[in-house]
């Protein structure tokens, strides 16, 4: 009598199961999407071994220092104050500068010189400002 | 029974992806430029959280001890990058004694991690 009986059920598809593995499937891609927050890269190269070199400023040589309060100065003179983290006039700045050292044909040297208290949230702004223009020779220096 | 024995699978699948992707829990920094990366190669993940430990992979680690570790897993894959994350909150001089430690390690590759939005 079985196959008599699969033969009848052919006709009538029971949906329900089907709907449950759906929902099932949802609610795990739900989960595992939205729960994780992903996390970006920001790359340097450090330049070399901790010793640093005293070595002359170049032309092409620029200094950012970022003070603990978040304030940053570009070869010494501030450009933003903290509560911006986008850092426009370093931005600015810095895109200058950097065009006119490529059309000299020379390489754009930034050394970071955070302050030891600065927020590493201040540091990122710098580095994510460095990245906008272009920037990739970037070494720490002692603020 | 089959759709019990989905909910287990399910279940067990989530709970190992939370896992594998389970890391020290802080707050990076926000940083718009940053990228998400497509291919994320050899890389030694070093967490530095909001009170200044300092973590490489899952398990904390002395500072005097990290320039020691990581020349180890150079020494094992040489063309491995440290993935600094550091919590924003976290001072610079926390980070410089990392950056120390890589340069001492012989890894010249560092990326910082950041969100790429507050949201």
């Amino acid at each position: 009598m079985r196959p008599k009986r699969q033969l009848l059920s052919e006709d009538t598809v029971d949906l329900t199961p089907m709907i449950d593995i759906v929902f099932l499937l949802l609610i795990y891609f739900m989960a595992t999407t939205s729960i994780i927050k992903q996390e970006a890269d920001l790359g340097i190269k450090l330049p070399s071994t901790v010793a640093a070199a005293p070595d002359t400023p170049l032309p092409e040589q620029h200094f950012v220092d970022v003070l603990a309060d978040g304030t940053v100065l570009l070869n010494g003179m501030p450009t933003d104050g903290p509560g911006n983290r986008n850092l426009p006039n370093l931005t600015e700045r810095l895109g200058l500068l950097k065009a006119s050292s490529d059309r000299a044909g020379l390489k754009t040297i930034v050394v970071v010189q955070p302050e030891p208290e600065t927020l590493q949230q201040s540091v990122a702004n710098v580095l994510n400002s460095l990245k906008a223009v272009g920037i990739k020779s970037i070494s720490f220096g002692s603020g | 029974m089959i759709d019990i024995v989905f909910l287990l699978i399910v279940f067990f699948m989530t709970v190992a992806h939370l896992k594998s992707e389970q890391l020290v829990p802080i707050d990076v920094p926000i940083a718009d430029e940053s990228v998400i990366p497509q291919e994320r190669g050899v890389r030694a993940t070093v967490t530095i959280d909001g009170e200044g430990a300092v973590f490489y992979g899952g398990r904390q680690v002395p500072i005097e001890e990290l320039a020691a570790t990581l020349a180890q897993s150079k020494r094992e894959q040489p063309s491995i990058a440290v993935q600094l994350r550091a919590d924003a909150r976290v001072p610079f001089r926390e980070v410089r004694r990392v950056l120390d430690a890589c340069a001492s390690g012989g890894i010249p590759d560092v990326i910082f991690a950041n969100y790429q939005t507050d949201k």
